[in-house]
């Protein structure tokens, strides 16, 4: 065998051991997952991941409306619905403990400000209808689909009546400009 | 080195053929350890192929005549930045560049692939690595790039001729990237019917890779015509030949396939059909890849002496029929989560426009294969050229133009008729004026030929203002909005919206190709013309005066440099030097144009025969718009990358326990 020969048998031994351990590693180290388990994710990334795209649906819808291709009722109902889906999946993900990092955020400084101040600062409260955590009257009354920062219900105007955690169909709102993102 | 390549590629189909079984396996007995070796195994090909492809390169570098495919295509006189052409110039190489872009390519898109798809990775892995021990076998075993000859020769038979243009450093290597980068989307959508994923899981990556495998299909085929207008001496750059028909249709059904996943991807529609789409284009995919490597009917493009079309056909027909039977068999599960709420909505368009694409990719399947059905009908083989594709595809395109203005405009969901009509008057407006001034120009609806280049240049206008309307009114409303000022506003409404106005800039770049058609399709000129020294010829408004030709050889051809000096309109223009040059070897004559290119038009001198007298025989011709063909290719490029910019991710993290709410209720 001449040099050239030699050094590829070398090479060529050295991947076929590099492949071997490649190979054999898996079984080795052990992934400490159980049988069957091969990192599917559950229902609650599906969420994560349908909030996205609701947020998407909305961008576009936004750009459509300000585009001028969409009109101002069609604009009004579609957004509601979109804002709608985003609120139950929110409100999963908080079930699940997932949740965007900036939901996280805003649910503790919302939380912080009502530790200070039950309410909304005008020492006005009312109970969440799931939770009976505090809330400021402000949300509870709202009419756009915001959400218990502590279950994730979804407030409606009216919400303080409500003795359970299924959230009626909030009345959409009038946009009196296209939103500015 | 060889002796390294052919143990590499060994060791390469071992592990592609282990990651194939044992990802499969793995699954299906609820082994994660099997998975993950199966995975590893994966990853190991991409190292392995790496220095099997090392190994070629460097075989080339040192010309190592020993090995058969290094003798056959490259000599002693070839400069070394033609290595890479090199490379995939015959069979053998070209499997191993193949080979090595799929395992890349697998790699990445396993190793990126989201979450929501990771129980379906076993199988999208099996799938992609079956494809992948399918190149490597038939190099193994049938075309090695390694073999090497009984006796080393002196010095080696030359690269081809026609592959020493700088054009062929990206068309073919980014056409076979592309036909074989479809195996990526289509394994995702295997894999996901497989693990019985059935609803939207694997449309994220099947529209990132569609993109790309589309992208790369794209940019082959354009410098493909590139390529064909400045070196092969007839002045056109599409020739319905076959082999290109074979790259054209799995872009088309590619096509429809990114136009469609995106309605899949907002409204959980066409389930179905996207999966339909991505079987389609792997099928017409494989199918060019059966007519470049021993299909029966010939091509420039074919490797001629091939003889593996018999595995590829029974490769094809594998590809064919066992995903179309998973297709059936988890057809029940697919059941879209949404119908069509209305015709006139953009879903509807997305439908139409794909209807449209498959209908000319399956006019141009037909006139691929009719030589080959012919003989059994007729007696007699019959070749399909331009005239029937013309008649045909041309309306389907013209109409696919339309679509291109009218789809953006529309909502998802449902439009109303008042709101169409206000986003369609300005671009019909424009695309009416466009009408009115070039039949001011002389242009006559009464042949075909003025009605069709009416028709083109109106339908152009008309999606080229609606795009620039779009631009124009979601600048305008940012810059009401935020008070950002025209530019700024454009650029940040562009960044926010990339899918949106990448596909724009794209849809930009396929009306320039489209102005290029239609400008070379009906109002090109051309002469053949055979001059002496000092004699002139003229064609519209230009003269040519040919002064002379000066031979130069070299050591693997004999140059004939002609000079000419263009003049338009009775003033002097240029000098410009055509030429050919003969290549003993191959006993083959290879052109050079010589082409004035302005936006306007090309003025384009070829020499087609040198004549023992000093006479040359020129063809010469005006190509009008042509130039913006060329210019659309960066144009897609950029409005692709755009598109495909990875947007900020809201990635959801776990939450920390959270104290419990203040409660006084």
């Amino acid at each position: 065998m001449d040099g050239q020969t030699i050094f590829a048998v070398l090479i060529g031994a050295a991947l076929a051991c590099f492949s071997l351990v490649m190979v054999g590693y898996a079984f080795f180290r052990g992934s400490g997952a159980a049988p069957g388990d091969f990192g599917g994710v559950d229902g609650s990334v599906d969420d994560a991941v349908g909030l996205d795209s609701i947020f998407d649906s909305i961008d576009t819808l936004d750009l459509e409306y300000q585009l001028g291709n969409v009109p101002e009722p069609q604009y009004r109902e579609l957004l509601q619905s979109y804002r709608l889906q985003a609120a139950q999946a929110i409100k999963r993900l908080l079930e699940n403990g997932i949740a965007p990092p900036e939901l996280r955020l805003e649910q503790e400084v919302l939380a912080a400000r009502w530790e200070i101040h039950p309410g909304d600062g005008s020492g006005e409260w009312i109970p969440c209808p799931q939770c009976d955590a505090p809330l400021p009257q402000s949300a509870a009354g709202s009419t756009d689909g915001q959400t218990c920062p502590h279950c994730g219900a979804v407030l409606t105007a009216g919400a303080e009546n409500e003795s359970s955690g299924e959230a009626p169909q909030p009345e959409p709102e009038a946009p009196s400009q296209a939103p500015v993102r | 080195m060889g002796d390294l390549g052919a143990i590499s590629l060994w060791i390469a189909l071992a592990l592609a053929a282990y990651s194939a079984v044992s990802s499969v396996a793995g699954k299906l007995r609820g082994s994660v350890a099997l998975v993950d070796s199966g995975q590893a195994a994966m990853y190991a090909t991409v190292v392995v192929l790496f220095v099997a492809t090392l190994s070629l390169v460097v075989s080339f570098i040192s010309r190592d005549f020993e090995i058969a495919y290094v003798a056959l295509h490259s000599d002693l006189a070839m400069p070394d930045r033609f290595t890479w052409v090199a490379f995939y110039a015959g069979n053998e190489g070209s499997l191993l560049y193949i080979a090595m872009v799929l395992s890349v390519m697998s790699a990445i898109a396993i190793w990126r692939a989201p979450e929501r798809v990771r129980d379906a990775l076993p199988y999208t892995t099996g799938v992609m690595m079956l494809v992948l021990t399918f190149f490597l076998a038939v190099m193994a075993v049938m075309a090695n790039p390694f073999d090497k000859l009984p006796f080393v020769p002196a010095d080696g038979e030359g690269i081809n001729p026609l592959l020493t243009h700088f054009g062929m450093f990206f068309h073919p290597p980014a056409l076979m990237a592309g036909l074989v980068g479809i195996t990526i989307p289509f394994s995702f959508a295997l894999g996901s019917l497989l693990a019985r994923q059935t609803g939207d899981e694997w449309v994220d990556p099947g529209r990132v890779w569609g993109i790309i495998t589309w992208a790369l299909l794209a940019a082959g085929l354009l410098l493909g015509s590139w390529w064909a207008y400045t070196i092969l001496g007839w002045g056109g750059y599409w020739f319905w030949d076959p082999v290109e028909n074979a790259a054209f249709m799995p872009w088309l059904a590619l096509t429809a396939f990114i136009h469609s996943i995106m309605v899949q991807k907002r409204r959980g529609m066409f389930r179905m059909w996207n999966i339909a789409l991505v079987n389609v284009a792997f099928g017409l995919a494989l199918y060019g890849m059966f007519m470049n490597r021993g299909g029966s009917v010939p091509s420039v493009h074919s490797f001629g002496a091939s003889t593996l079309g018999w595995v590829f056909l029974l490769f094809l027909a594998v590809g064919v029929i066992v995903p179309l039977i998973i297709f059936f068999w988890r057809y029940p599960l697919l059941k879209s989560a949404q119908n069509l709420d209305s015709m006139l909505s953009r879903e509807a368009a997305f439908l139409v426009n794909n209807l449209l694409l498959l209908g000319i990719a399956f006019v141009t399947l037909w006139g691929t294969v009719y030589p080959l059905i012919s003989p059994l009908t007729s007696g007699e083989e019959i070749t399909v050229a331009r005239p029937f594709y013309d008649q045909v595809n041309g309306p389907l395109m013209l109409a696919l133009v339309f679509l291109m203005g009218v789809g953006p405009m529309l909502p998802w969901r449902r439009a109303n008729w008042a709101s169409v009509r206000r986003a369609l008057t300005v671009p019909a407006g424009v695309a009416a004026l466009a009408v009115v001034v070039l039949l001011a120009f002389g242009l006559r609806p009464s042949t075909s030929s003025g009605a069709y280049a009416l028709a083109g240049f109106g339908l152009a206008a008309f999606v080229a203002s609606g795009i620039l309307m779009e631009w124009y009114r979601g600048a305008r409303a940012r810059h009401r909005n935020s008070q950002e000022n025209y530019a700024v506003a454009f650029l940040r409404l562009v960044w926010a919206n990339r899918p949106r106005y990448g596909g724009y800039i794209v849809h930009l770049s396929v009306l320039m190709v489209a102005l290029g058609i239609v400008g070379t399709s009906f109002f090109n000129a051309q002469k053949d013309v055979v001059l002496s020294p000092g004699e002139t010829a003229t064609i519209e408004n230009y003269e040519i005066r040919y002064l002379g030709t000066t031979m130069i050889p070299f050591g693997n051809r004999t140059e004939f440099i002609s000079s000419v000096e263009v003049y338009r309109d009775g003033q002097f223009l240029d000098t410009i030097n055509p030429n050919r040059a003969f290549y003993p070897n191959f006993n083959m004559a290879s052109t050079r144009a010589a082409i004035r290119s302005t936006p306007v038009e090309d003025f384009y001198v070829v020499p087609s025969e040198n004549l023992p007298d000093g006479d040359v025989g020129f063809r010469i011709l005006v190509n009008p718009l042509i130039w913006w063909m060329w210019v659309a290719g960066p144009v897609m490029v950029l409005g692709t990358i755009i598109a495909l910019w990875p947007e900020p991710s809201r990635v959801p993290v776990r939450a920390p326990t959270r104290a419990a709410a203040p409660t006084t209720a």
